[in-house]
C-alpha cells in the first residue's frame, strides 16, 4: 500500500491527496483502496478516484480540513480492510466496420493486425479512473508497442461499446458520443444502463480482459449480456 | 381539485434544460453533478410557487424561445430578464402568474442576465434518471421544436411578487474571490501575472459544463513544471488552464482532467452569477 505523499486544501470543502506523479498500477490500486476507505466515513459526500490522486469532498459542518487530514493520517488503507475489484471479461469485434482504425493503427505501430489484436487481449487492465463522460473507464497500461497518438481530427460520432486505444490506455466508449480515440473494435456488451441504481458496468479499480470474437458472434453476445447488480 | 398543463416547445430558443437538483454524490462514477447552472434563481422559481427544492424546472439561456401553455394552473419566472410575454402581453418576472387556457409563452433575447427559470406548480411527468431530469446522461431526451411534457396540477398558493427582479444577476464586472488551485504554484511567473493582470470577459463558447474566458493579452504558456500533468479529479468552480485559455467549470463539469487546475473559486454561491453572465460580461480576480 503507498501512503499518499501530499494532502492538500481543495477549496472550501474538499481535500485533494496527491500520490508521485505517475501512472502505476501500485499507486492507483492505494489510490482506490484510500477512496474505499473514505467512502466509508459518514462526513465525506463524494470520494473521486483518479490515476494518482484523489478527491475528498466532506460536509463542512460536520468537520475542517484539519480534522479530515489526521482522521486520513489516522487510518492509513490497508489492503485487508478493502476487496479487491471485479475482473471483467469482455468480447471485442476487432477491426472491418466494428474498428476502422485497426488497420491504419497497426501500419503505424509496426505491427500485423493479428499482433495487435494478440497485444490487446494479452493483458489484464485495470481500471485507473472514470471521466471524460459518464461511465467511461480509463484502462491501463496497454503494452508499449500499442503506444499511440489520437486521431489528429476526433469523429464527432463513435458508436457506443467501440474500443479504442491513446497513449497506453484503452477503453469502450459506454455511449455514442464524439470521440478522439483509434478505434480498434466494439464490444457488444453493454456497459451503461441509467435506469439501475449503479449505471457503470465498469467501476474504478475493476480489472478487464478482453477477447476476440467473430462478427457473427455479435448479435448473440449482444441478447446474451447478463447485467450487473444494483 | 386536478388539473393537467401541457407545455409544448414551439422554439426552443438558445437552448432550454429541464432541471432539477442534480445528480449529487455520483462524481466517481464520471457522472457530472448537475441541477440548475443558477440555483439561486432556480430555488427562487420554486420558492414563488411553494415547490420543493427538487421540483422540476425549465431553464432557457441567453433566448426564451416560444412554448405552448395549457391547462389551469401557476406558473413563475426568475433569472434572467428575457423580456417575456404571454399571448403578446409583457410578463411579470419574479411573480406567480395563474393561467387558465392556452398561452404562447414567447421569450426574447436576455437584456440582462443569460438564464431564466420557469417554474409551474404540479408534477412534472419527466422521468429521472440516476435521480434527475438534468442534462449530461444519453438517455435525456434533448428539447427541440415538438416536445412535451404534462404536468399534474396542484391546488393554487397565495399570489407573491418580488420587488427587486433583479435580485440574481451579478454587477458588472463580476470579481470573483479566488483561491490558489493545486497547479498554482507550478505555473511560471508569466502565468500568473497573465490571472493577476488580464482583464477577463466572457467567450462565446461557453456552456453548462464551464465558462471560458478571453482576455486581450495572448495566453502565455503555463510553463515547463505542468507540462506533463496527470489527469486528477476537478469540481464546478474548479478554473482551468488549457492551451485555449481559462476555463471555469460550472455544474454540468466533467470529474477529472488534464488541464492545470489554476484557480478554485472560493463560493459556491458565485458559481450562480457565473452561470449569470453573457458572453462579452467582464470578470475579474481577487486573488
Amino acid at each position: 500500500m503507498r501512503l499518499p505523499r501530499n494532502i492538500q486544501n481543495y477549496g472550501s470543502d474538499a481535500l485533494l491527496l496527491e500520490w508521485e506523479q505517475e501512472i502505476d498500477p501500485d499507486i492507483n490500486i492505494s489510490v482506490h483502496h484510500y477512496a474505499e476507505a473514505l467512502r466509508g466515513h459518514p462526513a465525506v459526500v463524494e470520494s473521486v478516484a483518479a490515476y494518482n490522486s484523489l478527491l475528498v469532498r466532506y460536509d463542512p459542518n460536520q468537520l475542517n480540513a484539519y480534522q479530515l487530514r489526521e482522521w486520513i493520517y489516522d487510518h492509513p488503507a490497508t489492503e485487508s480492510n478493502n476487496k479487491p475489484g471485479k475482473l471483467h471479461r469482455l468480447p471485442v469485434v476487432y477491426g472491418g466496420d466494428y474498428g476502422p482504425d485497426l488497420a491504419t493503427t497497426a501500419k503505424s505501430l509496426k505491427l500485423s493486425q493479428k499482433k495487435l489484436i494478440e497485444l490487446h487481449t494479452a493483458t489484464t487492465y485495470l481500471v485507473y479512473q472514470m471521466g471524460f463522460q459518464p461511465g467511461f473507464a480509463f484502462l491501463g497500461l496497454t503494452d508499449k508497442k500499442l503506444s499511440v497518438d489520437r486521431r489528429e481530427t476526433p469523429r464527432t460520432m463513435v458508436p457506443a461499446g467501440s474500443v479504442g486505444l491513446a497513449g497506453r490506455q484503452t477503453a469502450v466508449y459506454p455511449n455514442s458520443s464524439p470521440g478522439g480515440w483509434q478505434i480498434i473494435g466494439r464490444c457488444p456488451t453493454r456497459l451503461w444502463d441509467a435506469s439501475k441504481f449503479r449505471a457503470n458496468r465498469l467501476q474504478a479499480g475493476d480489472r478487464v480482459k478482453f477477447y476476440a470474437v467473430q462478427p457473427e458472434e455479435w448479435t448473440a453476445l449482444e441478447k446474451k449480456t447478463a447485467s450487473w447488480k444494483a | 381539485m386536478e388539473s393537467i398543463i401541457r407545455l409544448e416547445c414551439i422554439k426552443p430558443g438558445g437552448g432550454a434544460y429541464l432541471v432539477d437538483q442534480g445528480r449529487a454524490g455520483l462524481r466517481h462514477q464520471g457522472i457530472p453533478t448537475g441541477g440548475p447552472a443558477d440555483n439561486s434563481s432556480a430555488q427562487r422559481a420554486r420558492e414563488l410557487l411553494d415547490l420543493d427544492d427538487d421540483a422540476i424546472l425549465l431553464e432557457f439561456t441567453l433566448e426564451g424561445g416560444q412554448w405552448l401553455l395549457s391547462g389551469k394552473g401557476q406558473f413563475a419566472i426568475t433569472g434572467a430578464d428575457m423580456g417575456w410575454k404571454i399571448n403578446g402581453r409583457p410578463v411579470e418576472i419574479y411573480t406567480t402568474i395563474d393561467i387558465d387556457g392556452d398561452y404562447l409563452l414567447d421569450g426574447g433575447f436576455a437584456e440582462r442576465g443569460c438564464r431564466s427559470y420557469l417554474a409551474i406548480r404540479g408534477n412534472w411527468k419527466s422521468p429521472r434518471y440516476l435521480g434527475s431530469v438534468s442534462p449530461g446522461l444519453p438517455e435525456i431526451e434533448k428539447i427541440t421544436t415538438g416536445w412535451k411534457v404534462l404536468i399534474e396540477g396542484m391546488d393554487e398558493v397565495d399570489y407573491s411578487s418580488d420587488l427587486d427582479i433583479y435580485q440574481h444577476l451579478p454587477t458588472l464586472p463580476l470579481t470573483l474571490k479566488v483561491t490558489p488551485g493545486p497547479e498554482w504554484p507550478l505555473l511560471s511567473d508569466e502565468a500568473r501575472n497573465y490571472f493577476k493582470e488580464a482583464s477577463f470577459h466572457l467567450g462565446q463558447n461557453s456552456n453548462r459544463q464551464g465558462v471560458r474566458l478571453v482576455s486581450d493579452l495572448d495566453v502565455p504558456p503555463p510553463g515547463p513544471q505542468v507540462a506533463r500533468m496527470v489527469s486528477s479529479p476537478v469540481l464546478p468552480g474548479t478554473i482551468q488552464f488549457p492551451p485555449s485559455g481559462p476555463i471555469i467549470l460550472l455544474n454540468d463539469a466533467q470529474t477529472v482532467g488534464g488541464f492545470p487546475r489554476v484557480l478554485l473559486v472560493e463560493d459556491y454561491a458565485d458559481l450562480d452569477l457565473l452561470a449569470q453572465l453573457k458572453p462579452g460580461d467582464k470578470v475579474t480576480f481577487a486573488l
